[in-house]
């Protein structure tokens, strides 16, 4: 008779429930990385000329499997545009599309928040 | 405070030649929009111009045309490697644009020139050069038109051959490499223009591109081969005057002999 592997039911309860645990903290941490990079953006958007009447509504939100920064379904739809692209008097004020300082920080702190939580050293 | 008076730089921009960082960039990005031609509509051909930003008031406008706009510049981090010293001799190959054959190899200097700046030669002189880091520029290049058939016609140019969804390679003459683009982003901004004679539609389609460029860490440190060994020897104790650091060879205290490299096998 082959030899074979015997796992208590236990085992795979304990199994199941760090796995759980594992997906919820990712969820959080994701979350708390993207808060942080919409505040962030928020925060230096605030500080244009250009942008500081459609800032407050600059966010981050998941869909379709991707993660999306930017203004949507609100009346500053077409002053965010103007002000991200700039128009033949205003040269373009890339806040959406210049946010690599931004996403290392929000990557950072998921990270640590995940390892945190884990306790993971 | 004291100020710090400017000597050395790492960067040599030059304005004329266009080389140096982003201005080599700006020109390579430029000529690789120009000569684009439109169909005209009673015929012939339209040239589409290229401008950096929109162009000035004064300016007569004469659509389509293309501007470009630069946005930021970053890091990329993820393509920095360890510090250690780069072989300024054998380093990179080049190649010959049409045949691919090796032309030589070597080190260029980043937006500058297609060699370094000082002189490497294997038995005399070297170089000691730290990793060039790598960055992203992010340019905006709009295309504005007055007419939806050109509108079309260039936006199927631009997806298809200009800024394709691979990515492709933008040449620079200040050094001779042809740097990795890529298109981040793809926005239609259609407008209206208010005008004595009512509003007139203008076409817009906006493209987010990132050009790839290496940075220079610290100025390139030139190394000169010993040639010749110079000792001097003092009895102890010694009380006379010691020699004068740059004196001849052939002091009383001086043992010198020079040092023969072999040729290479």
């Amino acid at each position: 008779m082959a030899d074979e592997l015997h796992v208590g039911a236990d085992f795979l309860a304990a199994l199941r429930s760090y796995a759980q645990d594992a997906d919820d903290a990712v969820q959080e941490a994701v979350s708390l990385g993207m808060s942080h990079l919409a505040n962030s953006v928020q925060e230096a958007a605030a500080r244009s000329d250009r942008w500081k009447e459609a800032a407050v509504h600059i966010e981050a939100w998941a869909d379709d499997g991707r993660l999306w920064l930017g203004v949507r379904n609100t009346p500053s739809v077409s002053e965010a545009q103007a002000a991200e692209y700039g128009d033949p008097l205003h040269p373009p004020v890339p806040m959406l599309r210049n946010t690599a300082r931004f996403e290392r920080e929000a990557n950072q702190i998921a990270n640590s928040y995940y390892d945190q939580r884990m306790g993971v050293r | 405070m004291s100020e710090v008076p400017w000597e050395t730089f790492t960067g040599h921009p030059d304005i004329p030649n266009h080389t140096g960082l982003l201005l080599a960039e700006d020109e390579a990005l430029k000529d690789y929009l120009s000569g684009l031609v439109v169909p005209g509509l009673n015929g012939g051909t339209t040239d589409v111009d290229v401008w950096f930003r929109f162009p000035e008031g004064e300016t007569r406008l004469s659509y389509p045309f293309i501007t470009i706009d630069f946005l930021g510049i970053n890091p990329s981090y993820e393509r920095w490697t360890s510090v250690f010293d780069m072989d300024p001799l054998n380093e990179a190959v080049f190649r010959d644009m049409e045949t691919g054959r090796e032309v030589r190899r070597g080190l260029y200097t980043p937006s500058e020139s297609p060699t370094l700046s000082v002189s490497v030669d294997e038995h005399d002189t070297g170089a000691q050069v730290d990793p060039y880091l790598m960055h992203k520029i992010l340019y905006q290049v709009t295309v504005y038109s007055r007419n939806a058939l050109h509108d079309r016609y260039l936006t199927s140019l631009f997806i298809t051959d200009v800024f394709p969804p691979r990515p492709f390679f933008i040449p620079v003459d200040a050094d001779m490499t042809v740097r990795r683009t890529e298109l981040l982003q793809m926005d239609q901004a259609d407008t209206m223009e208010t005008t004595d004679t009512g509003n007139k539609r203008i076409f817009r389609k906006v493209y987010t591109i990132s050009m790839d460029a290496e940075i220079q860490q610290s100025t390139i440190t030139e190394l000169a081969r010993v040639h010749r060994i110079h000792i001097d020897l003092y009895s102890d104790p010694f009380d006379g005057p010691h020699e004068e650091v740059d004196h001849p060879s052939d002091g009383p205290h001086t043992l010198a002999f020079p040092i023969n490299v072999d040729p290479p096998e």
